[in-house]
């Protein structure tokens, strides 16, 4: 199970670095494919996880919404939509707390939403439990 | 006869002697000598005093026949006035009549509105409307008593609509003037007819008809569509004029006739024959002489002929002009000299009298001096012993033939004493044993005077005898007349001894001459009474002519008019004329009831409708209430002719007499005529006044409607619409018209609404005053503007429709009004643009300052992260390698990244409070304040704070936006009362000018007012951070919440004394 990998879909870089930095200290981070904005990481989903001779789709997105090229809703909309894609965990990291993005969010088929707070204490803690809830604790689909 | 006893005697006396002297001579042959003697004693009587009678009674008798001849020609002249006043009245009044139905049928014909009403309802009888108002202007003639029948008629001769409804059809004679109206297009006039079918109340009744066409003009030929018919009922008005007699008359009356053919029609029922209306005619050719075919062809005045009756009558005939008819006013010749019957009886009676008095006076002056001739022969004859002797002797037999003589006779001594026989005391009443008087005690107080006279001159020896004229006194009181003659006797030495006087009653002769004189009187009251109604137009002064001919004519002590008071039950005197002495203000007011105050004449005579008299006020016991002061006014005798008026006692007439049994059946008669002239007299004057006064009324009206039509501030115009309904003609315009439309009335009066306001069917009232003609529905034709050359202007104009079909409008020029509504119209207009500009510039920003605003939230803090996570990773990874300082300064650095972040939260909650809907609902205040202060306490368990929360604060506001309102007020109160010992906070609700005002109250550490201004600006602290730590944004945030509310927000503060902020929220308006 500790192999499964977690998609971060960011485009700063320091929010990667400390993403990872914070996965590192709960020992996920070996697992971690980021790709720095929407198109990237659909190719990412659509062309390269699916031609794998085994399952290698990411347990967790992580997902910005304020991304280049494509954004982040559209990324969630388009993965809720492919079969092969739609029952992966997705969790909107950002740094917004606007009430239509969260309830967008959630419409669009989102798990769970965290804003990223300044306090990087706090962010820490956040995404240790994120990691171990999504990676650790909870059952995964027996198929994607 | 009477004096011949005198001579008798004296005769007696001489033959006596005669035969004292010759008695043997009269012994032998007494029959010869008687003879003999009396051929002696005859002396031969002269042919003069005969012709002295023939002559005097040929002198009577001619003056008595030419006294009755002029009356006789008086009497018909008095007749002949009278009848032609009455015909003239009567004929004046008929042509009044008929012209006045000739106006109504020409109006039905003329007035285009009641044409186009009838043309609608040809069109269109099912229409609601039209036959409404058809109806209507049917029931306004039908309102004239004398139309039995309105009826319009169509093309075909049908009755399409009647009042009264149902009648029928008009039989063929009838039609005949349909067609004629039809074809001439005129109004054709049926005359007096017997109508044969129609409804049962119109069959048989005799009628006179108008029959009107109803011409369409907008059709090319001016077609016939119907026919009006307009019927009348002559019994109505016209029959009861014509047979009405206003003077008291057994044979006058009146016929109205007109020409049929050869004959001559009788048009009215007369009083001598039933059943003449229509039915009697005569031909004219057969009776040439009837006054009716005299009238009928053409001859006017007055005529004397023979009638229908075959009676002479004496007539005057009139054309009625307007009319095909003529008027005979006629009364028959016998009635016209039954009046002076009497006076010429009382005439000849007087001239017989006249006439044998003569011849007594001319046979006794012969037998004085027979008698006078005889004594000379006694004197002669005998020796003066012998005869004194003789006469003593014969004394006895003298006073007997003195005593049984039918007449009067008398011997009055020197000293006025009478010794009067038995025929002069039954004269006066007396027994011969009261009559021992002297004979100015029996003689009547006024005619001593002239008796004393002549006893004086006879005493004196002046004459020795005398004949005249006197009134005695009966032992009643009342006056005797008498013809008294007198003769002295005288002694030898001429010393007068005693009077032989001869009285002959003459009373009864007296009486009738008196009576004469007063039929006269009462004949020449009634005449000039007769004259004074006809030429009197007023009821005052009727009345008062009425009582002065009655003192003037008829020469009566008095004469009063008294009014029928019928509520006191009282007559009032309302005029008199006469000998009146206050007689009225002592007496007791006259009653009309059963009561004692009601039995005099006057009373009774209301009581009973009749002539009361009384003919002795002294010995009436109906008068007792009244005699004294009566009497004491010279009033003898009475009568009170009632006055009715119209079947009703409305005025006593009384005339009052200065002698007793002045009044009889005969006067009464008379006078009840005079009764009947007054009482008809105020009759027609009352109708005319009545008709007066509603004229009067209506013009009142009429001019206090015109001048309120003058002087109304709005304009009024009326209109008639024109017969095709294309236009209007201006009939009138009010002052305020003409100053609105600066038009002058005089130039538009009777001029064509689209000629005079060339703008009135562009401006659209035009066809609004063509809808209210049409609909006779008032129309408000709101603010509308016109134009012509003259005028511009605005106008509020209000239109309705009279029942004269004219139609109205009534305007005010709004011109001022509406500039000045235009004005503020654009002066809104350009405000609202700019408004609507500063509005879309306002959102511009607000968009602006909203994308700002989310892209500070997201693109500022993501540096704000990295400076801490980066800051966090130096310390964890080289905190061993760092000095304690350095690990102070890396905590510094993310304090201040976290208080940025704090300030950015701030920063978006403000912007978001614009972009919210305002979420309006009642909500409790007090229960969010009360949460918040909890709160605060369970936070801070530390402090102690005194908080009150007024309960049951309510407000209509956003509940979350409320929240935030109270949080950041309680909070500030919280902060600032932290260095207090007591903090006192207190949330409520009070009244500022009227106003509710919410309130946050503490004892905190305040603020200098002068400051007050920068409170409410965001990022404005009023204190240190490291005293009081705070954004900045919290209050900028409440009163972005309060301004969202319409509200306003406020502070009042005191350093070390504490804060109240106040806000108001008016979320109701």
């Amino acid at each position: 199970m500790m192999n499964k990998t977690i998609l971060l879909v960011e485009d700063n870089p320091s929010d990667i670095e400390l993403t990872r930095r914070a996965l590192d200290k709960s020992n996920v981070a070996n697992h971690l494919v980021v790709k720095e904005d929407g198109a990237e990481a659909l190719k990412y989903l659509f062309e390269e996880c699916g031609n794998s001779t085994y399952d290698d789709y990411p347990a967790l997105i992580l997902l910005d919404l304020n991304l280049p090229i494509v954004d982040g809703m559209e990324v969630l909309r388009r993965v809720r939509e492919d079969p092969r894609t739609k029952r992966i965990p997705i969790v909107v990291l950002t740094t917004s707390s606007e009430e239509s993005d969260i309830d967008n969010s959630y419409d669009l088929g989102a798990n769970a939403y965290i804003r990223k707070p300044v306090d990087n204490d706090r962010f820490i803690v956040a995404i240790n439990y994120l990691g171990l809830f999504w990676l650790l604790i909870n059952e995964t689909p027996y198929r994607y | 006869m009477l004096y011949w006893n005198m001579h008798d005697i004296l005769r007696l006396k001489l033959e006596r002697k005669i035969e004292l002297k010759d008695g043997k001579m009269k012994r032998a042959d007494s029959q010869t000598e008687y003879g003999n003697s009396s051929a002696v004693l005859r002396r031969k009587s002269g042919l003069l005093p005969i012709m002295i009678f023939v002559f005097v009674s040929l002198f009577v008798g001619l003056v008595g026949y030419f006294y009755l001849k002029h009356e006789v020609a008086m009497q018909k002249a008095r007749i002949i006035d009278g009848l032609s006043s009455i015909a003239d009245l009567k004929a004046d009044q008929i042509e009044t009549w008929s012209d006045e139905r000739n106006k109504d049928a020409l109006e039905l014909a003329r007035t285009d509105m009641f044409q186009t009403m009838a043309l609608n309802y040809l069109a269109q009888p099912q229409s609601p409307g039209n036959k409404s108002y058809l109806m209507q202007v049917m029931q306004m003639y039908r309102s004239t008593p004398d139309y039995s029948l309105i009826a319009l008629l169509d093309k075909s001769g049908k009755v399409v609509i009647s009042l009264p409804a149902n009648i029928g059809k008009f039989n063929d004679h009838d039609k005949l003037y349909f067609h004629k109206a039809v074809e001439s297009k005129k109004v054709a006039l049926l005359d007096l007819h017997t109508e044969k079918e129609l409804h049962n109340s119109e069959k048989g009744k005799i009628l006179y008809s108008y029959w009107i066409p109803v011409i369409d003009k907008s059709s090319a030929n001016l077609e016939v569509k119907g026919v009006w018919v307009l019927q009348i009922d002559p019994t109505v008005f016209l029959y009861p004029l014509i047979q009405s007699w206003p003077v008291a008359s057994k044979t006058a009356e009146t016929l109205l006739v007109r020409p049929e053919g050869d004959n001559v029609l009788f048009l009215n029922d007369l009083r001598h024959k039933q059943d003449t209306a229509l039915n009697l005619s005569f031909n004219m050719a057969k009776n040439p002489n009837l006054p009716a075919t005299l009238a009928v062809k053409g001859k006017e005045g007055i005529v004397e002929t023979v009638d229908y009756r075959g009676e002479k009558v004496l007539s005057v005939l009139r054309k009625v002009r307007g009319t095909p008819w003529f008027m005979v006013a006629k009364m028959d010749v016998s009635e016209l000299y039954q009046p002076i019957r009497m006076r010429v009886g009382l005439t000849i009676v007087a001239m017989t009298i006249l006439i044998l008095a003569l011849a007594l006076t001319v046979g006794y002056l012969e037998h004085q001096r027979d008698a006078r001739w005889l004594k000379k022969q006694l004197v002669l004859e005998d020796d003066k012993q012998q005869a004194i002797k003789t006469a003593l002797e014969h004394e006895n037999r003298f006073r007997n033939i003195f005593e049984n003589s039918i007449a009067g006779t008398s011997l009055t001594m020197p000293d006025g004493t009478v010794v009067p026989n038995k025929a002069l005391c039954t004269m006066l009443g007396y027994t011969p044993e009261e009559m021992k008087k002297t004979w100015a005690e029996f003689t009547y107080p006024d005619d001593i005077e002239k008796t004393q006279k002549i006893v004086d001159a006879m005493l004196a020896g002046e004459i020795d005898h005398a004949r005249f004229v006197k009134r005695y006194l009966h032992k009643d009181g009342s006056p005797v007349w008498a013809d008294v003659s007198t003769v002295v006797q005288s002694d030898s030495e001429g010393q007068p001894q005693y009077f032989i006087n001869t009285i002959i009653d003459i009373n009864q002769r007296k009486l009738a001459e008196e009576e004469l004189i007063k039929m006269n009187r009462i004949y020449a009251v009634i005449s000039q009474i007769n004259q004074m109604v006809v030429r009197t137009r007023d009821k005052q002064e009727i009345i008062k002519e009425a009582c002065q001919i009655a003192i003037d004519f008829g020469k009566f002590k008095m004469a009063w008019f008294g009014e029928v008071d019928t509520n006191q039950q009282i007559i009032k005197p309302i005029h008199w004329a006469g000998t009146e002495d206050n007689y009225f203000s002592e007496i007791i007011t006259i009653s009309t009831a059963d009561i004692p105050a009601g039995q005099g004449p006057s009373g009774r005579a209301v009581r009973f409708a009749k002539p009361v008299y009384s003919s002795n006020i002294a010995t009436d016991e109906d008068m007792g209430l009244w005699k004294v002061q009566a009497l004491a006014r010279g009033y003898k005798s009475l009568i009170t002719l009632p006055i009715l008026v119209q079947g009703k006692v409305d005025y006593t007439f009384s005339l009052y007499s200065e002698v007793t049994d002045f009044f009889n059946e005969a006067e009464l008669r008379l006078l009840e005529e005079v009764t009947g002239d007054i009482g008809y007299a105020l009759e027609m004057l009352e109708l005319d006044n009545t008709r007066r006064l509603s004229e009067a009324a209506l013009l009142e009206s009429e001019h206090r409607f015109s001048e309120l039509f003058e002087h109304m501030s709005s304009g009024v115009t009326v209109y008639l619409p024109t017969a095709d309904g294309t236009d209007f003609t201006i009939r009138q315009m009010n002052s305020a018209g003409e100053r609105m439309t600066q038009t002058k009335r005089a130039e538009i009066e009777g001029k064509s609404l689209k000629v005079i306001f060339p703008g009135v069917e562009e401006m659209g009232l035009f066809k609004v005053l063509q809808d209210v003609n049409r609909t006779g529905i008032p129309q408000t034709f709101a603010t509308s503007y016109y134009q012509d050359k003259r005028v511009s202007s605005w106008f509020d104009n209000y239109v309705l429709k009279l029942d004269s079909g004219e139609i109205i409008t009534i305007y005010d020029d709004v011109t001022q009004k509406k500039l000045a509504e235009a004005e503020l119209k654009s002066l809104n207009e350009d405000l609202e643009q700019r408004v609507l500009e500063r509005t879309a510039q306002l959102e511009l920003a607000n968009r602006e300052m909203e994308a700002f605003a989310y892209s500070v939230s997201h693109d500022l803090r993501a540096p704000l992260r990295g400076i801490d996570g980066w800051t966090m990773a130096l310390t964890e990874d080289y905190g061993d390698k760092l000095e304690d300082q350095a690990g102070v300064y890396l905590a510094r650095i993310r304090s201040e990244a976290q208080r940025m972040n704090d300030l950015i939260e701030a920063l978006l909650k403000l912007s978001r409070i614009g972009k919210k809907t305002v979420n309006f609902e009642p909500i409790n205040l007090s229960e969010l304040a009360a949460e918040v202060t909890n709160r605060l306490q369970e936070e801070n368990p530390a402090r102690t704070v005194e908080t009150t929360v007024i309960p049951e604060v309510m407000a209509v506001a956003d509940k979350n936006l409320m929240e935030i309102v109270l949080v950041n007020l309680l909070n500030n109160a919280w902060k600032f009362t932290g260095k207090k010992e007591t903090a006192l906070i207190e949330f409520g609700k009070t009244e500022k000018d009227g106003e509710e005002v919410y309130y946050v109250r503490d004892n905190g550490i305040g603020f200098n007012m002068a400051y007050a201004g920068k409170l409410f600006g965001a990022f404005q602290r009023m204190h240190k951070a490291t005293d009081f730590p705070g954004t900045g944004i919290g209050l900028a945030t409440v009163k972005r919440i309060v301004l969202r509310h319409n509200g306003n927000i406020w502070a009042e503060s005191e350093t070390d004394k504490g804060t109240t902020f106040y806000w108001t929220l008016r979320s109701n308006i």
